[in-house]
């Protein structure tokens, strides 16, 4: 496999189970290094970094959305957005709470910033996920699945919502999924078999 | 600070499990508090005894008869007045009482058993001693071939106030010069000060009758003294060394009552051992708990470890759940045992009477009334204490959940 994806990209890696695309993600992610061949992030190869090293690329420059949202239950809306940035000391107390509070109004839940998970629908809940993923302003943002636990209305507005951040900030995104929807939010379309690029679509 | 708040919630998160385990930290803080604070209280009581009714702050010999064990009257001190004067003069110095001991044997209606006599002067012993408000049956003797002994001897021997006793004792002139004196003695009084060997093995008489029976003259063996500020202890005794210069030697009850204060030692240590073990057993159970929670939220920490958060974090946040959980277990242990001890310091244990009137042996005797002591540094003690296990009890589920590789974690269920 080869693949380039450029900078400000909104692209959906689709496929059937067992396709590598949740694999594919992890290596992008730096989640995983690869046993073979090399992966380069912003011209960096992947593979010759530390497990530290690439913890901190992940906590500076990459935001994850989960299929299962991934919240704290223990902690509010406001406060499992905070938590990336509560890993970045250089960003004080005044930003972080700006920031926080933009990301949560962005995607409508201004009113809600005290609430747990467990009192959010859903679809509250994967745009919690989605400003937790934001709100250090990644170069990379991926999400795999996100909406596969959502309903369509709700799996549209949250694609709208990530499509306008795309727009408005710049971040590229990375999306698996098995939706038909997100593949057609997608600017550029990969299919994969078996580990291989079936087809690679830009829009 | 976040990662702090974060670990307080989680403590709390499987209510259930957190409440068991919370109850066996506390329960492990209960019984170190209730223990340690019986025992603190014991060696307390058992200080002020070894002050109060055996040898005051200081004791004052002839040099070498202490440690001499075949000293007799004739190793006394010869003219006490010059060497009591002495001390008076001295600023710490409240009270000084002389005492003249002798090994003796007491008979009454055919059966005997060894005693010291003491010879204390009525009023002057009372300054330095406490043993008067220990009479329980009978009065305080004035002077003359009175005796008290306490309630252990009256019950081995079966006497009551009133009865005469015969006391037998070599008087002055050495072993084999001196005559054996047998006088009656009219036992006046029963005391019973909770100290059994006191209890148990002491007649008491008055000095002038014991200094007339035993041909001792003035001779006291022993000068006690009591100081206005038992703390300048050491200071005060090197002062007195000095002022009676080296005829004289001068004995703290912290020297005299060595062998005691070891035992009390031991036995304390003991004690917290025995805690220690208790503690360490809630420990696997604090363990099981955080291995529990750690299976648990793999997924989260998989989660964690995406966002970045470096693994030392990971076992910080597990290491600070520990931590929270034994301060909220240690804060209930003592918030729980630490009234009990305060009753306890205030009320006391009433040994005698849950054990029937026998003497109880936990390592050293104890008979009577036993006092807790609660103090600031038992409970600073106990909560460090619930905070340090629980902690350590963690570092192992910590650093094995940091172990774990982000794209496994996630996976899980």
């Amino acid at each position: 496999m080869d693949l380039r994806v450029e900078p400000g990209e909104f692209t959906s890696i689709a496929g059937p189970s067992g396709s590598g695309k949740t694999t594919l993600l992890n290596l992008i992610g730096c989640l995983d290094v690869p046993s073979a061949g090399s992966v380069l992030l912003a011209g960096e190869e992947v593979a010759k970094k530390t497990k530290d090293e690439l913890a901190d690329l992940r906590r500076h420059k990459i935001g994850f959305i989960f299929q299962t949202f991934n919240l704290v239950p223990v902690l509010s809306a406001y406060e499992n957005v905070e938590l990336p940035l509560a890993l970045l000391p250089e960003i004080g107390p005044a930003e972080r709470r700006e920031r926080v509070e933009q990301l949560l109004t962005l995607v409508g839940l201004a009113d809600l910033m005290a609430r747990r998970p467990l009192e959010l629908s859903g679809g509250q809940q994967q745009r919690v996920a989605i400003a937790r993923a934001l709100v250090k302003r990644p170069s990379l943002v991926l999400a795999d699945e996100p909406t596969a636990n959502l309903d369509s209305d709700t799996g549209v507005s949250v694609l709208e919502l990530m499509r306008r951040i795309n727009q408005e900030q710049g971040a590229t995104f990375i999306f698996s999924t098995h939706d038909q929807m997100v593949m057609r939010f997608a600017r550029r379309l990969l299919l994969l078999r078996d580990g291989r690029i079936a087809s690679d679509e830009v829009r | 600070m976040f990662l702090a708040r974060l670990a307080l919630r989680n403590v709390f998160r499987n209510r259930r499990r957190s409440v068991i385990t919370l109850l066996a930290i506390g329960t492990g803080i209960f019984t170190l508090v209730l223990t340690m604070g019986l025992t603190n209280g014991y060696g307390r009581q058992a200080e002020l005894n070894l002050i109060d009714l055996e040898y005051g702050h200081l004791e004052i010999f002839r040099a070498g008869y202490y440690e001499d064990k075949l000293a007799g009257l004739e190793d006394a001190i010869a003219a006490p007045a010059a060497v009591e004067a002495a001390a008076r003069a001295l600023p710490d110095v409240a009270a000084v009482a002389e005492r003249l001991s002798v090994a003796s044997l007491l008979h009454f209606q055919g059966d005997e058993m060894p005693a010291l006599a003491v010879g204390i002067d009525p009023v002057a012993d009372n300054q330095v001693f406490r043993l008067q408000p220990s009479i329980v049956a009978g009065r305080w003797f004035t002077d003359g071939a009175e005796g008290l002994i306490g309630d252990r001897m009256a019950k081995t021997l079966g006497i009551k106030p009133g009865d005469v006793l015969i006391w037998q004792a070599r008087a002055r002139g050495g072993p084999d010069a001196a005559p054996i004196q047998a006088v009656e003695v009219t036992v006046v009084g029963i005391l019973s000060t909770g100290d059994p060997a006191l209890d148990g093995t002491i007649l008491f008489v008055p000095l002038a009758f014991a200094r007339e029976s035993l041909l001792a003259g003035p001779r006291a063996t022993v000068l006690a003294v009591r100081l206005r500020d038992p703390d300048r202890l050491d200071g005060a005794a090197a002062a007195l060394a000095a002022a009676i210069g080296p005829d004289y030697e001068v004995k703290t009850w912290r020297e005299l009552g060595r062998d005691f204060l070891q035992l009390y030692q031991v036995k304390r240590a003991g004690n917290f051992i025995m805690v220690l073990v208790f503690l360490a057993l809630v420990s696997v159970g604090i363990v099981n708990t955080m291995l529990m929670a750690t299976y648990e939220r793999q997924r989260e920490i998989g989660m964690f470890l995406a966002l970045g958060m470096a693994r030392r974090e990971v076992r910080r946040l597990f290491l600070l759940e520990g931590a929270f959980l034994g301060m909220w277990g240690a804060v209930a242990g003592v918030a729980l045992s630490s009234p009990l001890v305060w009753l306890l310091q205030v009320y006391g244990l009433p040994i005698a009477w849950i054990s029937g009137g026998k003497d109880v042996d936990i390592g050293f005797p104890i008979r009577g009334v036993m006092y807790g002591e609660l103090s600031a540094g038992l409970v600073i003690e106990a909560l460090a204490l619930g905070v340090i296990l629980a902690t350590a009890a963690s570092l192992w589920p910590a650093w094995r959940v940091s172990r774990l590789e982000p794209t496994a974690a996630l996976r899980r269920v």
